[in-house]
Parts: C-alpha cells; structure tokens; sequence
C-alpha cells in the first residue's frame, strides 16, 4: 500500500518528502510522446500497451454471456444504494469482478476506444523501457488506455516513461515536481484520488475510487446488443475468397473454427445486414492482404471491430474494402433488397445511406 | 475467498483469504518435510522429498484431508476461474521453500490446466510473493505477499512467472495447486481423487 493523495492542480508536494527523496535516487522518468516512440525502428510494436492478452478474442469468446446490468440489479442508479455500491467497485475486491470479467474487459477496451476518439487521452499513460532485440514499451499504469489509443490509430499522446537505461537519450529527464505534475494532472476529474506505489525502483501512480466503471457496464450491455450475442459472421468477396480463407486459417486455425465465414459476390454487400435478419454484427473483406495478424490473432491490438460504436451503422478503411457493420443499426435496415436493388452506384458505392460511420485508419492494416 | 481480476500483464486473479481460519490453521502448523533443497537450479523437479497431498500421503495424515477435500471442489473452482475442470485430477504441494531457492521464470504445461499458487506463511519480512513476467525476460510486477492471499490464472503459453532471486531468512510456506489431466500426468500418486 503506497501514499494516498487527493490531487489537485493546486496540490502541495511538500506533502510527498519521502516519495521525493525515493524519486531522487532513481530520477529517470520522461515525458515521451507515443507517436515518436511509435515511428521509432527500434520499437516493438508487437507488445504494444505491454498485455499479453488478446482482450478482443477473450471479449468474443464470452460473447454469449448476458451483460452485467442484465443479470445485476445492484447497479440500478434508482436504487438508493447504488451510489455506495459503484463508488466501492474497485476498493472491493468483490464488485464487478464477481462477474464475467472478460467480457467487462473487453467492454472497458471499446468504452475506452471511443472516450479518446472524442475527446482524447484524459490523463497520461505511465510506463517503463527496455531494450530487447527491440525496444520494449511497457505500459502501466494505463495500459488499457495506451493500447485503446493505438487502436483508435491516434498516436500523438503523451506517455510518463521510466528510463532507466537512458534509452532514449535525446528525451530529458523531469524532475520530482514536474513528474508529479504530468503523471497526475488532467481534465476528466476535478479532483483524483491516487496511490503512489513503489515498485522496485519507480513509482506508480494508481487511481483509485472513480465511477468510470459505470461507463464499461453501459458500453457491456450496448455491446451484448449490438453483437446479439454472437460472434461477427465474416463476408468474403469471392472473386479472392479462397486467398483470404487460406490467410486466415493460417494465421489462427482456432479462431477460424469459431467464425462464420460466407463468399459473397460483391454486388451483395448492401445485403449483409438484410441476410441478418438484420442483427449482429458482420464484416466484409475484399483484400488478400496478409491482414489478419490485426484482428484475428495474437497480437491485441489493431483491432477494426473495436471500432464498432453502437451508434455507428459501419466502420470501413479507405480503400472500403474491409467494412464493418452494425446490422441493428437503424440506417441498415433501409437495405431491404427492393431497395438495393433500385438504387445507382453512386448511392450504394459511397454508403449513401448513412452518415453514422467509423473509420478504420489505414496505418492499422500494417503488419509486423 | 475474494479475488481479483487483473489483466497486466496477462489474465490472472488476486487472491485473499483463501482457505478457512481452521484449514489455514492447519498447513500453518504443518511442520518442515524433509525435502532436500541442497541443490537449487531454478527448477523443483530436482528438489527430492516433496510433498503431495496425493491418496496415500492423505491417508497417512488425515488432519489434512479437510484441506484435500476443499481444494478437490472442482465445480466451484471451475466456476470461480472459469476454467473446464471436468475430469481433472487434483495436485496439491505443500512447500517449505529457503533461501537460496528461487523459482526461474517459466510458463506452466498446459496439462496442469489451472495455477493456483497459495501463501501460506513466512518467517522473512520481506514480500517473497510470485514475480510476473510480460516475457520470459522482462519482470513487471511482483504480486503482494498476503498470508492465506495468492494468485490463480488458467494456463497458456504466455503466463510467465517464477519467485525472482532474493536473499530470504527462514521458511517461505507455500502451496501449489494444479488440476492434471489424468491422460498425461503420469505421477498419480502425486494426485488427490
């Protein structure tokens, strides 16, 4: 158990002597931004967020199971105690981890996803270097918002590093108070409640009681809908259907077990959602570009259906030929295939029929 | 019990209050086995005179049937780590490590299907708790050492863990728990069913 801070703009750091004299001893920390360690070509990017986990595979996998608010009354806002109850979910080490928590896990990654799309990063990632056979960035704490900003493709982030290698020489080191200030200072919360742990020769700076917890359980159950519960079916054009299968049967024959995969001709796009029954979710491909590394394997990041948003009919990349969508979604339903049918290119080719759309960076589809 | 998921730097729970006050009780008068620790590689398979809360080892001390019994609840464990434990064999040991033992970092044989390392007791003040490990060679977290406390993760091939060299007084009381496929696991002597 480390110190235990209300943190401020305003906070008085004569109030951390001891963590200042610790600090001092090991002063290797830098304020480095994620894009430049990210261009680096030292850089692995095969560990990036620092889990080992793939949190989208352990998300799919559970997918079947109800949400927490579906099968949990204890986190009803109508209930008078549910504010005693949300405030104590990670104090008690019961709370929300009694239920499926890889399913909350993955919840987490998609809230988290979209939270930075709108309004970026609320407070830094901190983390530690390593060199390997390539330089290692280990992300924690805020590994989960670290690998949630490399999914969303946004890059430009600052990071707190523990450098104690001088690894990245040309990145000066902070000092106790300006460290303090950048790991702790930021705009979501008025006021942080933060543990200062010491771990081996650094210190972490950990958050403590929040309700952002609140945010996984909605994003839990609008994600259970919107996947109904099933895993994605996965469309291929079948002009090349037999170069993508082949590609992602290579790359992870368990998971290609698991997924439905349908050639389709590609004039029968618009009727993903329609042969759907208009549920769940479905993505189409139409690129034999070793891609799938990114979304079906092992690496736990770069993945385009944590894109997906409830509130969003597609998410597609530039060259459209990877597209997501989300079945349900009220702009989908228009696809009835009388209406397909009589519509003109210009309307179907540039998804005329919604504005409700998520982009896959392009930079995601790069393969280590 | 209560326990804690955590997802860094792979999936696996924090544990406390694991066993009962009475079965705690019990492994924590447990006296010293006469396992030979006189030579020490990293590994325990070269560590002779362990002990295994296996059939026969249970029959001859009976006190610790209880705690055989608790640990064989395969549905509740099942439930709890979500883990298929249908079938699976119970492997319990009960450890009295010392210095200069350590525990070099490794990944478990899937066959053992479920990890659950338990802290017992320990004369030394410093955390002698289990280390992970993002790879085998970067160190990320030491867990807490809490008495009757641990941790539990079901297996795969990126969980590394260990007990990373440090200089220790006295005994380090631990247990370690598995659930074997009985298919593969050829020591069932080793096993509790």
């Amino acid at each position: 158990m480390g110190k235990i801070i209300k943190y401020t703009n305003d906070f008085d750091t004569s109030l951390l002597s001891e963590e200042r004299e610790f600090f001092n001893k090991n002063p290797f920390y830098k304020k480095v931004l994620d894009s430049d360690l990210y261009k680096d070509k030292r850089y692995d990017k095969s560990h990036a967020g620092g889990l080992s986990d793939n949190i989208f595979e352990m998300y799919l996998k559970n997918i079947g199971e109800p949400a927490i608010l579906e099968i949990e009354n204890r986190f009803n806002p109508s209930n008078k105690n549910f504010f005693a109850n949300i405030n104590t979910i990670k104090k008690d080490m019961g709370g929300a981890w009694e239920y499926n928590d890889f399913k909350f896990r993955g919840a987490k990654l998609f809230w988290l996803v979209h939270d930075i799309l709108i309004n970026g990063l609320s407070y830094k990632p901190q983390g530690f270097i390593k060199q390997m056979a390539k330089i290692l960035y280990v992300s924690h704490p805020g590994t989960y918002r670290h690998l949630a900003s490399d999914i969303a493709g946004l890059h430009n982030f600052e990071t707190i590093v523990f450098d104690e290698k001088n690894i990245l020489s040309n990145n000066e080191t902070l000092d106790f108070d300006t460290w303090l200030h950048e790991t702790c200072s930021g705009w979501a919360r008025k006021e942080r409640e933060l543990e200062l742990q010491i771990d081996e020769n650094k210190i972490e700076v950990h958050e403590k009681n929040n309700f952002h917890d609140w945010n996984i359980f909605i994003y839990d159950l609008y994600l259970s809908k919107m996947f109904n519960y099933n895993l994605p079916n996965v469309y291929v054009n079948k002009e090349i259907s037999h170069a993508v299968i082949h590609e992602l049967k290579n790359n992870d024959e368990k998971i290609y077990k698991q997924i439905k995969i349908t050639p389709i001709d590609k004039n029968d796009v618009p009727l993903i959602p329609f042969r759907n029954s208009f549920k769940g979710i479905s993505m189409y491909i139409s690129t034999d570009k070793k891609l799938f590394p990114l979304w079906f394997g092992t690496t736990p990041y770069c993945i385009p259906f944590f894109l997906c948003h409830p509130s969003n009919a597609l998410a597609y990349n530039e060259d459209k030929d990877i597209v997501i969508f989300n079945n349900s979604h009220i702009d989908n339903k228009k696809l009835i295939p009388q209406l397909v049918e009589e519509s003109t290119g210009r309307y179907i080719n540039n998804f005329g029929w919604t504005d409700k759309v998520s982009h896959i960076k392009t930079e995601l589809r790069e393969t280590e | 019990m209560i326990k804690k998921s955590k997802s860094f730097p792979w999936h696996h729970y924090e544990l406390q209050n694991f066993f009962p006050n009475d079965l705690l009780k019990v492994l924590q008068e447990e006296q010293l086995n006469n396992a030979d620790y006189s030579e020490i590689t990293g590994f325990r398979d070269v560590i002779k005179g362990r002990t295994f809360l296996g059939n026969q080892y249970i029959e001859n001390n009976p006190h610790l049937k209880p705690v055989a019994e608790f640990l064989n609840q395969k549905d509740f464990f099942e439930e709890q780590f979500k883990v298929d434990l249908q079938g699976k064999l119970l492997r319990a040991e009960l450890i009295w490590d010392r210095y200069p033992f350590f525990h070099d970092v490794h990944i478990d044989l899937p066959c053992k299907n479920l990890t659950m390392i338990l802290n017992i007791c320990k004369e030394d003040e410093q955390n002698l708790s289990t280390d992970l490990y993002l790879t085998k060679d970067i160190h990320v977290k030491k867990l807490d050492w809490h008495d009757n406390g641990g941790v539990a993760f079901k297996i795969t091939d990126k969980k590394w863990h260990g007990f990373a060299p440090i200089e220790y007084k006295g005994i380090r009381k631990i247990m370690i728990i598995n659930y074997v496929d009985p298919d593969e696991w050829r020591d069932k002597e080793q096993c509790f069913y």
